[in-house]
């Protein structure tokens, strides 16, 4: 299997059609991660598509120093990001009772029905959703520490302890929905 | 801070040629033993050692040796030679620098050839050694952590000797040979005759690193996993490579305007991906050899 | 022993990024403290469930992403990718290594049109993003490089002026000010290799046009042999017939070190051919 990083040079290098190869290699696990980080279908799609534009565009800056899962995912995450201020903004438009997208983008009402028939995503659909993005980048992603605490610009220790944190959170909510007693 | 000076007025007889070295030590201590330091370097005539260890002081050895008459005027000649080439440098319209006015010498002498100074100073880590105008060649050999930036300018030259630094490296030296090993730069580096050696541990990613000679050779190993994209630019020597990876033509065609392509083939430069690629590590010489090994 | 070490360990291990046997310390640790155990079986279980009827993307996704690629394609021609100079920098990276010595006035500078960049890349919810979106995005890509790179070019040490060099080179030169930076440098720089690179980054650039004059100056007053020849050669294959005659004529009147007067022979004589 080709090194998704040579890959990710030869794009920089001019040879664009490479990028279809880490598309097809990558975009349902972005697409999983954009719905778990609670998007609906339609915006986790567009956002894979935004994310792989932004791959484009910021070709260049791929120094290969980070791995390309871990770059890609940063990019993503900054997408992810700037889908919700702007939807924010449009909310404020819109009449709350009509449409309320949520503050902290919890999924709530909206989860969807894959992920109600599975505890543990019913659960993780739950928690914060900062923790919940640790926790999602590295149970299903297989991101490292150091990668996520550097997405996240905080340092290895702050990184490990909210990852505890939101592991605590998640037993106690799967706990909660499964009917056993909380500790 | 810290601040020695060291002024010997050496009274040399005229056509005194044997001259004492005279060697003297520091230990400095730096302001927070628990951050990274930086050692500057800049002198005239002599040569450098710097080796990294885990100590957290800074271990200074000079010794000092009165040069002869012939070699006063030696360096003499060099110094003119190298004001004049600064001055031609900013020879230009907008820097045109004011005419200096003749004066008369007679019945004075020079007095810079009969005194040296030898000055060390640490303000918050950051440590310079400085000896511009002297008599005498300063040999240094200094320890310092081995996290340390460091950065040397020798302006006559002498060689300059690095050993297990992690920190950035930045060598400015005339006319003497460079040598570092175990080092991970990032390291730009320049001497003009003569040859520049340089084993890399690894290579900072951080920034690029440059090695430039103009007639020496140059000769680096990279370690096992080092990743780099490794340039050579050479106009007349060879390149002698160990490395699995191939070396390839970056630079040979080139368009002009008209969309022709020529072919320049002195001077090209060529490259080679290793493992993978990373940080730009460059080789420029005019006249020496290169040569790429593998540890 | 702490808890965390042991959660460390155990999601690490889980995640396939190391695979070390639990010591005998931290077996004992688990043993004592029950609580931990439960969280590590709970941890296993979360980590080894897969979930079942994962959605999949529509087709149109897929499309959508094609459809952009070929719009990237006839939009990137292949002969403007500049294969070699290409710097493979980390953005942020280095605009971290950028914030933290320099002046206040250049941050807030910095801040502002960096704030304002990621303001216009905000891709547009109800639009299906197109070619004019990728190019709005270089467009950005380009102005956050100049502004980065001129303030790299005016680190003290060498290797971060280099890092400003290969900036540069991912604009196009249009920024007037990284523009006069850059010949500030290619004048001054005291090491070669930044003046080399500076001259590098020339050669790709479609706008030397304006600085012919400059560096037909510095070219003849140049006192460093190996800047001499970058610099002629630069100016004798990209530069106009004009620049080309205007140099030459200079050049004759001068004595010149033997290896630039072989190499501009050279050169003369290889692109005659």
């Amino acid at each position: 299997m080709t090194d998704e990083r040579a890959l990710m040079f030869d794009v920089q290098n001019g040879q664009l059609d490479k990028l279809a190869i880490l598309f097809e290699r990558n975009h349902l696990q972005l697409f999983n991660y954009f719905l778990r980080t609670g998007n609906n279908r339609a915006a986790s799609e567009d956002l894979v598509q935004e994310t792989f534009m932004k791959v484009l565009a910021y070709r260049s800056s791929f120094s290969g120093t980070a791995n390309f899962k871990s770059w890609l995912f940063g990019i993503a995450r900054n997408t992810k990001a700037d889908y919700y201020r702007k939807s924010k903004q449009a909310t404020t438009h819109l009449d709350i009772d009509e449409h309320d997208v949520g503050s902290e983008h919890t999924l709530g009402e909206e989860m969807e029905q894959w992920q109600k028939q599975d505890l543990f995503e019913r659960a993780l659909a739950s928690i914060n959703p900062e923790l919940r993005e640790i926790i999602v980048l590295s149970r299903f992603h297989q991101l490292n520490y150091e990668d996520i605490a550097q997405m996240h610009d905080c340092n290895l220790n702050t990184m490990k302890s909210r990852m505890r944190k939101g592991l605590t959170m998640l037993e106690q909510a799967y706990r909660k929905l499964a009917g056993e007693p909380n500790q | 801070m810290t601040k020695f000076t060291l002024a010997l007025l050496l009274l040399l007889a005229p056509g005194m040629s044997l001259a004492q070295s005279v060697e003297k030590k520091y230990s400095l201590e730096l302001t927070d033993p628990n951050q990274p330091m930086s050692l500057e370097v800049e002198m005239r005539n002599g040569s450098v050692s710097v080796e990294g260890y885990s100590g957290k002081n800074v271990e200074i050895t000079a010794t000092i040796t009165p040069l002869s008459q012939k070699e006063l005027e030696a360096d003499e000649n060099i110094h003119r030679r190298h004001k004049q080439n600064i001055k031609q440098r900013y020879k230009s319209k907008d820097h045109g620098e004011p005419e200096k006015k003749t004066r008369s010498k007679t019945g004075l002498k020079s007095v810079r050839n009969a005194t040296m100074n030898l000055e060390i100073e640490e303000s918050d880590n950051e440590v310079e050694i400085s000896s511009e105008f002297s008599t005498s060649r300063i040999d240094l050999v200094v320890k310092v952590p081995s996290t340390s930036a460091l950065e040397v300018e020798l302006y006559k030259g002498g060689d300059v000797i690095v050993s297990n630094l992690s920190g950035p490296i930045e060598i400015e030296t005339w006319q003497g040979d460079i040598v570092a090993r175990q080092i991970s730069g990032p390291i730009v580096a320049e001497t003009h005759s003569r040859t520049i050696e340089v084993e890399f541990a690894s290579l900072s990613k951080e920034n690029p690193s440059s090695l430039t000679t103009y007639s020496g050779d140059i000769d680096i190993t990279l370690g096992n996993k080092l990743a780099a994209k490794v340039n050579v630019q050479n106009y007349q020597g060879e390149i002698l490579s160990g490395l699995d990876e191939e070396f390839v033509t970056t630079e040979s065609v080139k368009r002009n305007k008209k969309g022709n392509k020529q072919e320049i083939v002195v001077g090209g430069q060529v490259s080679a991906v290793v493992n993978g690629g990373g940080q730009e590590l460059s080789l420029i010489t005019y006249s020496g050899d290169v040569y790429v090994r593998k540890q | 022993m702490k808890q965390q070490d042991v959660i460390d360990w155990k999601v690490a291990q889980l995640s396939g990024h190391q695979n070390v046997p639990m010591s005998t310390e931290m077996a004992e640790f688990i043993a004592q403290n029950p609580m931990v155990e439960k969280e590590l079986a709970f941890i296993e279980s979360f980590w080894k469930h897969e979930p079942e009827n994962l959605p999949q993307p529509s087709s149109q996704m897929r499309q959508n992403f094609y459809s952009m690629l070929d719009e990237a394609k006839a939009q990137i021609q292949p002969d403007d990718v500049k294969t070699e100079a290409k710097p493979r920098l980390k953005f942020i990276g280095i605009l971290s290594g950028w914030l933290a010595p320099n002046p206040v006035a250049q941050f807030s500078s910095l801040a502002i049109v960096f704030v304002l960049g990621m303001s216009i890349s905000r891709f547009d919810v109800d639009s299906a993003p197109t070619q004019p979106g990728l190019a709005k995005l270089e467009q950005e890509v380009s102005s956050l490089s100049s502004l980065v790179a001129i303030s790299m070019l005016q680190k003290p040490s060498a290797s971060e002026r280099l890092t400003g060099v290969a900036y540069s080179s991912q604009t196009d030169l249009s920024d007037p000010n990284l523009s006069a930076t850059l010949i500030g440098l290619l004048e001054n720089d005291k090491s070669t290799a930044v003046r080399l690179a500076i001259i590098n980054t020339m050669r790709e650039s479609s706008r030397l046009a304006d600085k012919e004059q400059s560096l037909i100056e510095l070219a003849v007053n140049e006192s460093n042999p190996l800047v001499q020849m970058e610099l002629c050669r630069l100016l004798l294959i990209n530069g106009t017939s004009e620049t080309q005659r205007t140099l030459l004529e200079q050049l004759k009147s001068m004595t010149l070190h033997d290896d630039v007067a072989d190499f501009i022979r050279e050169i003369q004589s290889t692109s005659r051919a």
